[in-house]
């Protein structure tokens, strides 16, 4: 009888066991996806803006086989700044791949809808800024044409977009910025290319 | 064929089977890169789920679509560090004359297929078939397939086309 109990509670210790190695494996696979889901996001997104503001980690020019740190346009031979984007995005996209792993599914979810719309908005309210001070403003002044102008505007209604998004349609987004960030990347990054097309 | 997710896996495998076998009778096919080869048929799988059997292209060695995904993320990154090598060549030698000669057309379509290849969706699209019988992410690994293999192919036909130009090493 008794070594019968004793087979039952090997038994439910191995169960109780097997659950808690399951538990883990899972917690292990969704950290791994969040990284992998949010680290494909931030690198489209981030790639797109820094290509956008020409924010390169280092400059290669390739004839005089010369790397310099961050942006540099004089030099023997045409500069290339693909590889300094290319790894700036990584390293910036590991970073917050890696905060995500920290931080709770929803926060998650909110914060790439707040930096998703921050991305949109800033650009935007930057140039309908500059196209009213070009075509209906009678003032000009130096400190509008800088990209910092916009920021105050783009957090605040970006605040306020996060704010008003459901937490339910925010974790049904969130798989979907997969598609929808590279995707509007490439419209962003395809329409600055237009000039080689329309000439 | 059972309706249902392991049908649609197993339909999916038909026709990635079928698709594959036929891609790579083409006459050429040792131009192709590995990965363009392997993210063709899986984006035809992914998006067509065959209705029936093809004969005997689907009766022999059964190979699901995902036994290919860590191939194609190797052979992805071994295409773009070989890209990225041979850019520093296409940057000096090849878009200097292109530039001379106004071959516009030819300049701006690389140039998108930089930023086509830099999408960097690899590591979701690893994560995405961890569980190919998962319903639950089956749409956007379905579109994260078919864009990689959009810009697979992309990447292919005009880095064809600006190698065309002048050729690189001439």
């Amino acid at each position: 009888m008794t070594q019968a109990l004793d087979v039952l509670d090997e038994r439910l210790l191995g169960r109780a066991r097997a659950a808690g190695a399951t538990s883990t494996v899972e917690t292990v696979e969704s950290r791994s996806g969040t990284f992998a889901i949010t680290f494909s996001i931030a690198f489209a997104l981030l790639y797109t803006i820094y290509e956008r503001l020409n924010w390169p980690l280092f400059t290669y020019h390739p004839v005089s086989g010369k790397l310099e740190f961050w942006k540099v346009m004089t030099g023997l031979g045409p500069p290339m700044f693909w590889y300094g984007w290319i790894v700036l995005a990584a390293i910036s996209a590991l970073v917050t791949a890696s905060v995500a792993t920290m931080i709770t599914r929803a926060w998650l979810s909110r914060a790439v809808v707040f930096c998703c719309a921050l991305a949109v908005l800033w650009p935007t309210l930057l140039e309908g800024l500059r196209y009213f001070i070009v075509k209906v403003a009678t003032f000009d002044a130096d400190f509008l044409n800088s990209v910092w102008v916009a920021a105050p505007p783009a957090l605040v209604t970006a605040a306020a977009v996060t704010y008003f998004v459901s937490s339910r349609l925010a974790e049904r987004l969130w798989t979907s910025w997969l598609l929808t960030v590279p995707i509007g990347g490439l419209v962003v990054l395809g329409y600055s290319l237009q000039q080689y097309f329309v000439r | 064929v059972p309706v249902g997710l392991g049908g649609d896996r197993s339909r999916a495998t038909d026709r990635y089977r079928a698709t594959d076998r036929l891609s790579r009778g083409k006459p050429y096919d040792n131009r192709l890169p590995a990965w363009c080869h392997r993210l063709g048929p899986e984006a035809v799988a992914v998006l067509v789920p065959a209705r029936q059997l093809a004969g005997h292209f689907v009766d022999r060695n059964p190979v699901p679509a995902v036994s290919y995904t860590t191939l194609i993320i190797i052979l992805c990154v071994v295409q773009a560090l070989l890209g990225a090598w041979i850019y520093l060549k296409y940057r000096t030698y090849v878009t200097i004359p292109m530039e001379e000669l106004h071959f516009w057309m030819t300049f701006g379509s690389f140039e998108f297929k930089a930023h086509v290849i830099a999408m960097g969706l690899l590591p979701a699209y690893w994560f995405l078939w961890q569980e190919p019988q998962s319903t639950a992410r089956a749409t956007v690994r379905k579109w994260v397939t078919v864009f990689l293999a959009f810009s697979a192919w992309y990447g292919f036909v005009i880095g064809h086309l600006a190698n065309d130009f002048r050729g690189i090493g001439s």
